[in-house]
């Protein structure tokens, strides 16, 4: 890497020393993503643990070079022993091999400590009057990406490639899944990008601070690979609370609610895609109360929500047109 | 053609003895009291008015980003990028390219006749004559005075480098010198380089590669230097040929043979330049009765017996479109403006581009000064000319006595033009970082005047002012805020211990010239 190691003899806080007064420009973005959004860009779109996700207003382009860049939404998950790395944009995009205008470059760092004191100063730092607040453990560069393996390389601070990871391209998508072996932690992340097109740096997320995940508690699984399952129930008491994973195969995932043994819920996420180009969500319940089964394709970020109603014996949910997000799977 | 008045007026008396082989081989004397006795001989250029303007804007910026900046950070990428694509950032540029964009400043550079010069090209030929001499001309007018040859050739590339706007082109310039590297003091070099630097160099280096190879391949100066004037049929001197493959194209890996070597030589034989007295002197010639006409075989093509002067064009067309010699050039552009070890799949992709386009050379470097690339570029150590002039530029400092800091790079050991192997000046961190003290030394003396005829006049360096808001004056004026906090520390307690005074202020500058963080760009 260029000079961005830290000084050795510089303290903790030293990110903090540096800190800088909000420039107009990430000011304006602010404004610019409250009036868009309706969210200030800064708090990251907790949804639960192990995920994070952050809308970017559309337009807010740090440089009008060449095909803009533009991120609408980034989003960070864990998903078992993976930590899936995702952006969206607001137009098309093509792998930075392509030799297109709309090719796709940049950086994804990741601060896998969640310690700004350790690792480097992210790129999003010195590309933009933008501060993360972050120490970058190891960086996704997009240029290196090839079409030839499908991967780019995952970066440790210092510079030294520790691997090549796969990345997944949709129309306006990336999707990067990152064994947690390799990244290290935990799988809690605190992470910024920035991003362009070969000529500029167009774009960066969030607009100030970073997006921060939390380790996956235990309500939340993961089915073939790519479907988040979680469930939360509410009982006659109203006493509230998520389903706990007893056991789950690749397919299939078994809950209990109030005692370990006392198995509440079984839910399947089956590839039906060879029958009618759907993902199948198959589920049966032994139980009255209320709860709310949600299914979230993690490639595509669609979710199905199954409720249950207080005091109804759970009917078995047949849903064999889930999921029509097939392709390029 | 009719004799120029200038020369009619100078060629020397016939009753005199004159050769010019006895003229060419005199060498200047280096010494530094040679160098003192030369500075108080010539007058030097006056900067152009509109150049030195630039100066007066320094205490807007300076004003507007104190207290602003990213002090004991990393450099920006902005920062990165003028570091990379000149002689030295300093704030004027930095404005220049946060106003303009990194994309459109690059654009600017790559188009050097775009940017005004400001009046420095124009003022250079008028000070230093002997520049756009023809060798003739040059040879006949100082025959008795190589030494203002000497210095006026050194001088202009001393100004252009640390003055010029078109600063990417003096990098350029800089590459390909050292890449076709000839040895001022090479037999007749001191008369042939000068025209070389106009002709080929200068005037190919921002073009395509192998119409710049082609042009040294014809290059009197380079003949001169790597001897294919004695390379003729018979007696071949595989000299320049080996150079050719192994420093100026294939790269020693690029999958040439000895044998190959043999031949490029034997198509070569007869390439040399005119020796004899008259106003053809040093200019290229091709001496058929020299020339090996029978055939050879180069890099698996049989060149046909019977051939002349094309034998050796057909050898230059067959190197510039080799796949090694794409990659050899790709890389040594990389190593230049990116970093020391350029990985082979950007290699290789630049490679694809040096096809694509014909060896385009503004197309390889603006595809190697992408800001994804430069991003992760990891830092280079400075060569001396670097440093010394980075340390000039960052002050805008005005250079009263341009030939003393010759000395220096002199003994910092990278005076322009005086590199003898035929590989160029080292373009590695090994190499520079071990021989430090001359660097120290340009730090504690370039402005303790009279030393180095270095003048630096900021009014915003108030000696009197509070050591810390100097400091962070020191620190952006030269740096850009981005000193680590080492050195930080040190200019501020070295402010503190010492009286206030400009001495103090000058010693505070020489410490950050002299640090760790000054030292790589």
């Amino acid at each position: 890497m260029f000079p961005v190691l830290r000084d050795p003899t510089r303290g903790p806080d030293v990110l903090f020393q540096r800190r800088r007064a909000p420039s107009f420009r990430s000011t304006a973005c602010l404004l610019a993503a409250a009036l868009f959004c309706g969210l200030p860009a800064m708090a990251a779109d907790l949804r639960g643990p192990g995920k994070a996700a952050t809308s970017d207003p559309a337009g807010d382009l740090l440089a009008s070079t060449g095909e803009p860049i533009d991120v609408v939404r980034y989003s960070a998950s864990q998903l078992g022993d993976q930590l899936q790395l995702r952006l969206e944009l607001a137009a098309s995009i093509s792998p930075a091999d392509s030799g297109r205008a709309d090719a796709l470059f940049g950086f994804l760092d990741l601060d896998t400590d969640q310690r700004a004191s350790t690792g480097e100063l992210p790129v999003v730092d010195f590309l933009s009057d933008f501060e993360s607040g972050i120490g970058s453990d190891v960086l996704i560069d997009l240029s290196t990406f090839r079409a030839e393996d499908g991967r780019m390389d995952l970066v440790a601070a210092g510079g030294q490639v520790l691997s090549r990871v796969p990345a997944v391209f949709g129309d306006r998508s990336l999707t990067l899944d990152l064994p947690l072996a390799l990244v290290g932690g935990d799988g809690a992340v605190s992470t910024s990008a920035a991003v362009g097109n070969a000529r500029a740096v167009t774009d960066v997320v969030p607009n100030g601070g970073s997006l921060a995940s939390t380790v996956t508690g235990q309500g939340e699984v993961v089915l073939g690979g790519r479907f988040a399952v979680e469930v939360s129930w509410r009982n006659f008491s109203g006493d509230t609370g998520t389903g706990t994973l007893v056991f789950q195969s690749e397919d299939s995932a078994v809950f209990w609610f109030f005692q370990a043994e006392n198995w509440e819920l079984m839910v399947k996420v089956i590839d039906g895609c060879a029958f009618n180009g759907h993902f199948w969500v198959f589920s049966a319940a032994t139980t009255d109360v209320e709860f709310t089964l949600r299914v979230r394709d993690t490639q595509t970020d669609q979710e199905k929500v199954y409720v249950n109603a207080l005091g109804e014996a759970a009917p078995a949910v047949t849903d064999s047109g889930a999921f029509a997000t097939c392709e390029g799977s | 053609m009719g004799v120029p008045q200038a020369i009619s007026r100078t060629v020397p008396p016939a009753s005199r003895s004159f050769s010019f082989t006895g003229l060419a081989r005199r060498r200047p004397d280096l010494s530094p009291e040679a160098l003192a006795r030369a500075a108080s001989r010539m007058t030097m250029p006056k900067l152009p008015p509109r150049l030195a303007a630039a100066r007066e804007k320094v205490d807007t910026v300076l004003e507007k980003r104190l207290g602003k900046a990213g002090r004991g950070g990393a450099a920006s990428l902005e920062q990165r990028m003028l570091r990379r694509m000149s002689f030295g950032w300093n704030l004027i540029e930095q404005e220049e390219i946060e106003t303009q964009g990194m994309a459109a400043y690059l654009d600017r550079q790559l188009r050097p006749e775009t940017i005004d010069d400001l009046g420095l090209e124009e003022l250079l030929l008028d000070a230093f004559p002997s520049l756009s001499m023809s060798p003739a001309e040059r040879i006949f007018t100082y025959y008795d005075q190589e030494e203002t040859v000497f210095f006026e050739f050194l001088l202009a590339n001393f100004y252009r480098t640390v003055y010029s706007p078109r600063q990417l082109f003096e990098r350029l310039v800089s590459l390909w010198t050292d890449h076709f590297n000839v040895y001022l003091f090479s037999d007749f070099g001191l008369w042939l380089k000068p025209t070389e630097d106009l002709e080929v160099i200068r005037r190919h280096a921002n073009g395509s590669f192998p119409e710049l190879l082609r042009a040294s391949a014809h290059s009197p100066a380079m003949l001169d230097y790597l001897t294919n004037d004695s390379n003729v049929a018979g007696h071949p001197n595989e000299n320049y040929a080996r150079e050719l493959m192994e420093l100026h194209t294939l790269g020693v890996d690029g999958g040439y043979t000895e044998t190959d070597v043999k031949e490029v030589a034997r198509c070569l034989t007869g390439w040399s330049f005119f020796l004899g007295e008259g106003l053809e002197f040093g200019r290229f010639r091709f001496f058929p009765e020299e020339h090996d006409t029978e055939a050879k075989t180069v890099l698996g093509e049989v060149i046909p017996a019977g051939g002349g002067i094309e034998d050796g064009e057909r050898v230059l067309d067959l190197l510039v479109a080799h796949p090694s010699t794409a990659r050899f050039v790709s890389a040594k552009i990389l190593r230049h403006f990116w970093g020391y070890e350029p990985d082979a799949a950007t290699v290789d992709k630049m490679a694809d581009l040096y096809h694509q386009h014909n060896g385009d050379i503004p197309t390889l470097v603006e595809a190697t000064l992408r800001w994804w690339r430069m991003t992760r570029a990891a830092p280079k150590v400075k060569r001396p000319v670097q440093l010394i002039h980075s340390s000039l530029r960052a002050l805008f400092a005005e250079v009263e006595e341009p030939l003393l800091v010759l000395g220096f790079l002199l003994a910092a050991g990278q005076l322009p033009f005086h590199w003898g192997p035929p590989n160029g000046y080292p373009d590695s961190a090994g190499y520079w970082s071990g021989y430090l003290l001359p660097r120290f030394d340009w730090a504690s003396l370039f402005l303790a005047e009279p030393a180095a005829g270095v003048r630096v006049d900021l009014p915003f360096l108030d000696p009197e002012a509070d050591p810390a808001l100097l400091r962070d004056t020191l620190d952006l004026l030269l740096t850009g805020g981005t000193l680590g906090e080492t050195t930080r520390t040190a200019v501020e307690s070295y402010l503190r211990d010492r009286p206030a005074g400009r001495e103090t202020v000058v010693e505070a500058i020489g410490l950050v010239v002299a640090s760790p963080d000054f030292q790589e760009y």
